[in-house]
């Protein structure tokens, strides 16, 4: 999220989400059992672990891969989301109202611009 | 958004059993989930973007400094450009292609301008959120032209995600990423 992607953030904090019976049950917070702590993302080996099943740890995976120095540096956004403390539902509302901002400013220009 | 909406709600883990029995069984979705099966459309979408990415063997990115971005990333693009129409037949129903209204033109034209807006910007060379939002719209254009399966609530969204955009992500996102040595 702090250099240009949403849609792994979002989709991959559901998969730890909460369960759910139906769509219409969408929490806005907690954390499907056994689930990581959304702290973990700074835990190199945790990330590790977790990037073949999890889309929101696959995408810190690559931020892994190409980015050096401290977590909070290089990705201060991130950083702050990892001490959430209400959960992946959170994460999730917060990812998605996030890109639907951006969506609406989008498509308010006729070219969308980096960031 | 709606489309994004879907796809969001269909990953979220399912509970299922009924509050009679002994505590329900929870289905979550990890990526490679067996559970998850790809319909025709979704195995297309695979391949296209396979092809994609076979592309980038064919131009390869040049090996000099890359400070400014990379140059054989246009060229890529070009390629792509090119092979569009093709790839698109080939690739994705053609109801879905030829579906227009009276006022507009085909479906088509509209696809393939979300599909090559999806790879970043070749006279920028950079990558942004518009870039990944033009993929969604790609992929939900088709999903509201009725070009997946439909099925029972969120399962065909859900093999979306994991079959399609998953490999996007994964691995086009990279790709580009990597010829513009941003970092």
């Amino acid at each position: 999220m702090d250099d240009h992607s949403f849609v792994p953030y979002i989709l991959g904090s559901a998969q730890f989400a909460p369960a759910i019976s139906s769509a219409a049950d969408i929490p806005a917070e907690g954390s499907l059992a056994e689930s990581p702590d959304p702290a973990d993302v700074t835990k190199a080996t945790v990330v590790q672990r977790l990037r073949k099943k999890n889309m929101y740890f696959g995408a810190i995976g690559f931020i892994y891969d190409v980015k050096k120095g401290p977590f909070w540096e290089h990705s201060p956004m991130l950083y702050d989301i990892s001490g959430v403390r209400a959960g992946w539902a959170k994460i999730n509302k917060a990812s998605y109202s996030l890109l639907s901002y951006l969506y609406k400013a989008c498509t308010n220009q006729r070219v969308c611009y980096r960031g | 958004m709606t489309f994004v909406l879907q796809l969001n709600a269909s990953m979220f883990p399912r509970s299922v059993g009924d509050d009679r029995s002994m505590p329900p069984k929870t289905l979550a979705w990890e990526l490679g989930s067996p559970d998850v099966v790809f319909s025709n459309p979704i195995i297309q979408l695979r391949q296209l973007l396979s092809s994609l990415n076979g592309i980038i063997d064919e131009v390869p990115p040049d090996k000099g400094p890359r400070r400014f971005g990379n140059i054989s990333f246009r060229k890529w693009f070009q390629t792509v450009e090119g092979r569009m129409s093709d790839l698109l037949a080939q690739h994705l129903p053609s109801g879905v292609l030829s579906f227009s209204t009276a006022t507009e033109s085909p479906a088509k034209n509209e696809l393939e301008a979300y599909l090559l807006g999806s790879f970043g910007s070749p006279q920028r060379l950079d990558y942004g959120t518009g870039h990944e939002l033009s993929f969604l719209a790609f992929v939900g254009s088709i999903w509201k032209l009725g070009g997946f399966e439909a099925t029972a609530s969120g399962s065909e969204e859900r093999a979306i995600v994991l079959g399609v955009i998953e490999p996007y992500v994964k691995r086009v996102v990279p790709h580009v990423d990597w010829w513009w040595f941003r970092y």
